[in-house]
């Protein structure tokens, strides 16, 4: 086994979190390296690919080059097809996260960081002194390591975290790039209902010209083996038949509350390792960046005559909690009330939406209307908003 | 004890996410660590392609003398 140079950081995790934190770690002079367990990282791409411009471009400036579309509007589609379509004012962006990872990643090496493709880091241990990360042919020591693995976050399990979802905390998802006509230009569209996806949604993000991409999660505990990708293909099948259907892929999102603590010792957990994902939305992206960037940052500050003091790790959790923690909690609370949702009571909801004025929607007149019918729901709103 | 289907599998991760026994390990495809993996299946309902499939620790056993 071949034992490497020593780093001050190590980042496992070749994704948006990792590589920011990577970036912020070198540009405050510390030597970090970056793995990743593929030999492209960042492909293929895991996602929807949409994001909200103030908490993206806070942490990375948003390239127009990146750009596939503006989303101007929000359409909910109803289980019984009853649709409400909302404006959106805030800056929403449908961007090409293969470009931007790559151009990302060529930040992080004009920063300094070592990156390091290809390399499956199987597991992280803590020496006197150091921490060793293994591959099956080498090792790699550093002074702190921080865990950007995904879903997965599997090493965190090695170093004492109890990192395993429930299968009711987390979506198994499908998604496609799909070429259609009857692709809604500059909108992101969600299909609410148990027969698009049990205990999740579908959804349609429009990616320039007649392109969407195309996805859907099911939760956990209402999947069965395979599930996603055929309710994926036969929502397909329906919505756009005979449509070009590109680039299938799957995954899994944390759909529970983050991880505390997110330090321990001298290890940091960040973006989905850290469970960090809004579980209403099913954004990620701006938490792995802040979470990432932060971490990154601290980790950099807390080295001391090359030594790394892991006390001053615990800051990472601080700002963490102050700025998204208490948000994506939140988030936990609302996904779990949504869940119980029935689609009658989903299509009461979106009828009431739209019997109201156009222009004036009344929040109370609908919330009345809705749960008039539905009283069970307004005791768990209340009992949410206590 | 689980059985991969590697021309299915993606290489998403979820599965390992799931894992309560720490027995699945994602590198190029996914690996079963069969002193650990305690059958729960819920890597098998998991999988959104289908790509895990649960194998009975009987059948595994019958099979090994003749493989």
């Amino acid at each position: 086994m071949n034992t490497s140079r020593h780093y001050d950081i190590a980042v496992i995790g070749g994704g948006p979190a990792g590589i920011v934190a990577a970036t912020h770690a070198a540009r405050l002079g510390r030597t970090v390296c970056l793995f990743d367990r593929k030999e492209k990282p960042g492909y293929p791409v895991r996602c929807g690919e949409a994001i909200g411009l103030k908490g993206f471009s806070s942490v990375v400036d948003l390239n127009p080059a990146w750009i596939q579309s503006t989303i101007t509007s929000m359409k909910l589609v109803s289980p019984a097809g009853i649709c409400v379509t909302v404006p959106n004012d805030y800056g929403a962006y449908i961007i090409d996260r293969e470009k931007m990872e790559r151009d990302i990643t060529d930040d992080a090496i004009k920063a300094g960081v070592t990156v390091l493709p290809g390399i499956s880091i199987i597991s992280v241990s803590r020496t006197s002194g150091a921490y060793v990360s293994a591959s099956r042919t080498a090792e790699y020591s550093s002074g702190c390591v921080i865990l950007a693995e995904g879903v997965e976050s599997r090493l965190a399990r090695q170093l004492g975290w109890n990192t395993a979802l429930a299968p009711g905390d987390i979506h198994s998802c499908a998604f496609a790039r799909v070429n259609h006509a009857d692709v809604i230009p500059d909108t992101c569209v969600f299909y609410l209902g148990t027969s698009y996806a049990r205990g999740g949604y579908v959804w349609v993000f429009h990616r320039g010209g007649n392109v969407a991409n195309v996805g859907l999660g099911v939760l956990g505990s209402h999947c069965g083996p395979g599930m996603p990708k055929k309710l994926l293909l036969s929502f397909i099948n329906s919505k756009f038949p005979g449509a070009l259907v590109s680039e299938l892929h799957c995954g899994g999102v944390p759909m529970g509350k983050w991880i505390k603590p997110l330090v321990k010792d001298g290890v940091m957990l960040v973006g989905d390792a850290g469970h960090m994902v809004n579980c209403v939305s099913g954004a990620g992206i701006a938490y792995a960046l802040f979470s990432g960037k932060t971490a990154g940052a601290i980790a950099a500050q807390s080295f001391e005559n090359g030594a790394c003091r892991f006390e001053k790790l615990k800051e990472y959790q601080r700002q963490w909690a102050s700025h998204y923690g208490r948000q994506q909690l939140r988030s936990v609370s609302v996904k779990e009330i949504m869940v119980g949702f029935t689609d009658t009571f989903m299509d009461d909801m979106a009828r009431a939406v739209t019997k109201s004025k156009n222009g004036k929607m009344n929040i109370l007149r609908i919330f009345i209307r809705a749960f008039a019918r539905h009283p069970f729901h307004l005791w768990k709103v209340i009992q949410l908003l206590r | 004890m689980v059985y991969v289907n590697e021309r299915a599998c993606d290489a998403c991760g979820t599965c390992v996410g799931v894992c309560p026994s720490d027995a699945l390990v994602l590198e190029r495809t996914i690996s079963v660590d069969s002193q650990k993996c305690t059958g729960c299946g819920i890597c098998v309902q998991i999988c959104p392609f289908g790509a895990l499939r649960d194998v009975p620790q009987e059948t595994t056993a019958a099979k090994e003398p003749h493989a």
